[in-house]
Order: C-alpha cells, then structure tokens, then sequence
C-alpha cells in the first residue's frame, strides 16, 4: 500500500544572489506518512517544516530528493486532487461571505451546481460554520477564519491534508474546536499532516511525529514509542555517603532527600551502573519506574543537544 | 470555468479596492474644467473640455493599470492566497490569465464609466454651444483602454521577476520612452555613433509605441478624420503586445518558486 506522503532525500538549498551564500533548508529528508493518520511534523522555527509543505504543494522545488502523495509523484497534476493546504494565519478574499468563498474554490475544481451546493452545506456544518455563512469574512474572528481555512481546503474531499499552525493565534476554546474539527477528519479516513507549535494538542491527537531541526530530521515514529521508558527514575535508601556522592555524579538529574536518593537518567548503561551501585553498597532499591516524558521533554531535548553551528549555513 | 473563477473574484477585490476614488475625482476634474474654462469663447471651451477629459481617462487609466499590475502578484504573495489557489487543480498559467483578466474587467468598469462622465459633459456643452456632438471621441476611450491593458500586462509580467520597485521603475520608463517613439526616430536619424542607433533600434522596437494609442489631438482639433480601420489596426497591435507579454509572463512564472 502507498503511503500517504513519501518522501526520499528531499533536499531544498537557497541561493542567495547578493552574497553568493548557501542556505540549507532541508537536508536528505526522507520520511513516511501513512494513510490515515495525524502526523504531527515539528521543529523550531526555520527547521525546514514549511519548506518540505512547500515542495510538497510544489510552490518550490526541491534541490535533490523526490516526493509522493499516494504514490504519485508529487509533478503528477491528479495530486492537486488528493492534496489540500491550510496555510498559517492565510488571507482570504474578505470581502466574500464564507458560502461564496467555498464557491469560488469548489470553482477552481469545476464544481458546480447541486454537488457544489451540497459539499458547501457539509462543510460549512463539518466546522460549525452554518450560522455565519452569509457573514463577510472581514466580520470573522481569527477562529471563524481558520475554521473557513480548513473548510475551504476540503472543498473536493480531498485525502491527505497539510495543516500548517491551525491554532496559532487562538483563544483555548478555538483551539479546542479546531482540535475537534482535525480529529473529526481522522475519523473521515483522511491524513492529516501537522505542523504546530503547540506541542501539547500535538500530543492530545497526533499517531506519529516527526522533528525537524535544521533541516535534519531528527527522530519519527509512534508517540508511545518516542515519549515511552526514554528516562527511569530510581530511587534507593540505606547508601553511604560515597555510594550516594557515586550516584548523583552519573545521573544526569538527582536529589537527596532525607537520606532518599533520587536519580533520573535516560541512558541504559549509566541505569545499569547506578543500580549496580546501590546493591554493591547494599542499599535499599525503593523503585525503578519508568518515565514517560512528555512530547514538548522530547523536542527541547532534541533542539538544545544540536550544536549552534550546525551545517543549516555554508558559505560557497 | 477555472479562468472565469479567478477573474471574477479578482474583479470584485480590485473593484472593492477604493480605485473607484480615481473615478470620481476624474468627474471632479470634468465637471470644474467645464466651468472653469467657460471665459474661453466658443469651439476653444470645447476643445478644453475635450482635451482635458481625454486626458484625465488616460492618466487615471494608466495610473490604475500600473498600480494593479504592480500590487496583484506580490500582494497575493505576501498574504499567502497564493498558496490557497495553486494547491488545487489551477496551472500558473490559469493563474496569471484569471488574474490579468480580471484586472482588465476592472480598468473596463473604470474606463466605461469614466468614458460615460465624459461623454455626458461634452455632449451638454456641444449642446450649450450649438454644436454636434462627436462619437468618434468613443475611439480614443477604445485606444486608451487597450493602452491600459498593455501596461497592465507589462507589469504583471515584471511582477513574476522583479520587485515592486523595480517593476514601477522598469515600467515607468517604458512608459515614457513609449511616448517619445517619434523623439527615438528623430535621434536615430541624426545619431552618427552605430552603438547609439544600434541601442536606440532596439528600445524603440523593444518598448510598445504609446503614440500609436493617441488619436486624441487629432480628434480634438477635428481637422483630419480618424478612419476606423486604423483604430482596428492600433487595436490588433495592442491586443498582439498584451498577448506577448503575458505568454512571457507565463513561462517565467513556471519555474519561479512563491
């Protein structure tokens, strides 16, 4: 089965004209979304995010590597109809109410008539704009405005959706509903890409994930698999002060609390070595638990250990 | 179907986009040169109030033709519609023609009702100093629409490559060596340096020829005729010209990343 979105060594390089400069925006991404899934895709600003939707949408083109949507290469004009993007914080024609803002992009798809005007009528209920569909868009809130955003990229039923900060800029409640809205599409059989800032709904809602950090891809995979057993924390009494002073120099994060050692640490051999000093200073091991850690743990961690010169920029 | 879309959409934006100002102050301008210029006697107020009419339809048209072609692209850039519409089923192609299309509907409203303000004042004063009325006046409007058209063409095309500045820059000079065709042929004739005239040639053929889209003093002075099959003529070259422009402006918006 193909997937949703494939890509294979995707590489995008600016060229700057005035300084002869090279910039690296995507580096050898390859990666795959399945059929049916929320893909959260994350990074901080400038990882390369926005440049790979880009590539996708084939607004830019990319420097070496090739893409499929659904199996089809992404040059293939039948993706057009398969593919649908929600940019961040878009303008809209504003002066159109939001039924006609749908009219005009079921037009770009040659829709018309009773289809048109039925797929209008879903949608506008699919992202609870029914009530306002005879308001100009320039009376909307920013929440009604992305709701029209999502609607108007469904306008031809479309498989796979792209969806870059849909909630950035709104209040917790339009989130939330915008939350509701993408896990109803998931619901529908559709794939959602997102790209979001807000780590937490990320969290809520995405099947898989995938972090950017300049230009690299830097981990993907299940959430379950990412955030699972990547830290234990242990916990032992009864140690001596040099078996305790042992401990807290290997662990990476460690208390000492009312002759209770605390040790937090992620990697398997300095685990090993801190549980094999406190049975060889016969202490007592009060627990090992393993720590889920939580997705926005995960992409700090994953941001800060990259150097700061990193290969993002060379000078030809 | 995908074309119409786009140009009617982008008519009702331009349409919302205040340049109807530029209409009212032309009919400002029309009604006060009407009195303003009444101590003239006779023929003469006419041919001021003609004059100034012509010229008024021009310079707004141009002035909205330029300042549309310039903002249209780099507008929808900027605001990321773009994006909105080339993920969905629309060649760039389609794109740039929706969009000259609908630009040239909008200088079309404009220049009609300009077109019409004008027409009305000089047929009340035709009428006040017991004179016929002139509908050939109509062929000027026709000419200064198609100059509009052109220019609107240009611009966008300059859009696809260059910045605002540049391309109100680019546009501006050819707007004025285009009206100074004749000029360029009296230097070319007298040049002595084969550089000069060689690089003269070329800008004279290069840049549309403005001149041809006038027929307004001709008509004002109302001693020669206008024959009809040279306004067709002018109306081909202008058409021609829009035509070349945007098939350049097509193929350099292919392969331009937004």
């Amino acid at each position: 089965m193909a997937y949703a979105i494939q890509t294979e060594g995707l590489t995008k390089e600016f060229v700057s004209v005035s300084s002869a400069r090279v910039t690296v925006a995507l580096k050898d991404l390859t990666l795959q979304v399945e059929e049916g899934e929320i893909f959260g895709f994350l990074g901080p600003n400038g990882a390369g995010k926005t440049t790979t939707i880009k590539i996708l949408l084939g607004l830019i083109f990319p420097t070496a590597g090739r893409a499929w949507v659904l199996g089809k290469d992404i040059w293939d004009t039948a993706v057009k109809y398969d593919l649908a993007f929600v940019p961040d914080s878009p303008y809209f024609y504003d002066f159109l109410t939001a039924e006609e803002l749908l009219r005009f992009y079921g037009g770009l798809f040659g829709l018309k008539g009773s289809i048109l005007d039925k797929r209008i009528e879903e949608l506008l209920e699919l992202v609870g704009m029914t009530h306002a569909r005879g308001r100009r868009l320039r009376e909307y809130s920013r929440g009604m405005f992305q709701r029209v955003g999502i609607a108007q990229a469904l306008v031809n039923d479309p498989k796979v959706l792209l969806l870059d900060e849909p909630t950035s800029g709104l209040d917790p409640i339009a989130q939330r509903e915008v939350r509701d809205i993408i896990l109803k599409l998931r619901e529908r059989g559709k794939t959602v890409l997102l790209c979001s800032h807000h780590l937490s709904d990320v969290e809520r809602i995405s099947d898989r994930v995938a972090i950017l950090n300049r230009g690299k891809l830097e981990r993907m995979g299940r959430l379950d698999d990412l955030l699972a057993a990547e830290r234990v924390e242990i916990a032992a009494e009864g140690l001596s002060e040099e078996a305790t002073r042992k401990i807290t120099d290997l662990a990476e994060e460690s208390k000492v609390i009312a002759g209770r050692v605390t040790a937090y640490d992620s990697r398997r051999d300095v685990i090993n070595a801190i549980i094999d000093t406190i049975r060889g200073a016969k202490g007592e091991l009060i627990s090992v638990i393993p720590q889920r850690q939580t997705l926005e743990d995960l992409f700090v961690r994953i941001v800060q250990q990259e150097e700061p010169a990193a290969v993002s920029e060379e000078s030809r | 179907m995908r074309i119409s879309a786009l140009a009617i959409t982008t008519f009702r934006e331009e349409v919302r986009r205040k340049v109807f100002l530029f209409l009212l102050l032309f009919a400002g301008v029309m009604i006060a040169t009407s009195w303003i210029f009444s101590f003239f006697t006779g023929s003469e107020e006419l041919k001021v109030v003609k004059d100034m009419g012509l010229t008024s339809i021009t310079l707004a048209g141009v002035a909205i033709a330029m300042v549309m072609g310039i903002r249209m692209l780099p507008g929808e850039m900027d605001k990321r519609t773009i994006y909105t519409i080339l993920c969905k089923p629309v060649t760039r192609s389609e794109y740039l023609i929706g969009k000259f299309l609908g630009g040239a509907l909008t200088l079309a409203a404009n220049t009609v009702i300009m077109g019409l303000v004008f027409l009305v004042v000089v047929f009340i004063k035709s009428k006040q100093l017991d004179q016929a009325m002139d509908f050939r006046l109509t062929y000027q409007i026709v000419l200064a629409y198609l100059q509009f058209c052109v220019l609107l063409a240009l611009t966008l095309m300059l859009s696809t490559f260059v910045t605002p500045v540049m391309n109100g820059s680019i546009s501006l000079f050819v707007l004025i060596v285009g009206n100074l065709s004749d000029t360029i042929v009296d230097i070319i004739n007298m040049s002595k340096s084969a550089v000069v005239e060689i690089g003269l040639r070329i800008l004279y053929y290069l840049v549309p020829n403005w001149q041809h889209f006038s027929v307004q003093d001709t008509l004002v002075r109302g001693e020669e005729a206008v024959p009809l099959l040279y306004v067709l003529k002018i109306a081909l070259y202008g058409i021609l010209y829009t035509a070349i422009l945007m098939v350049i402006a097509t193929q350099a918006f292919r392969n331009r990343e937004v």
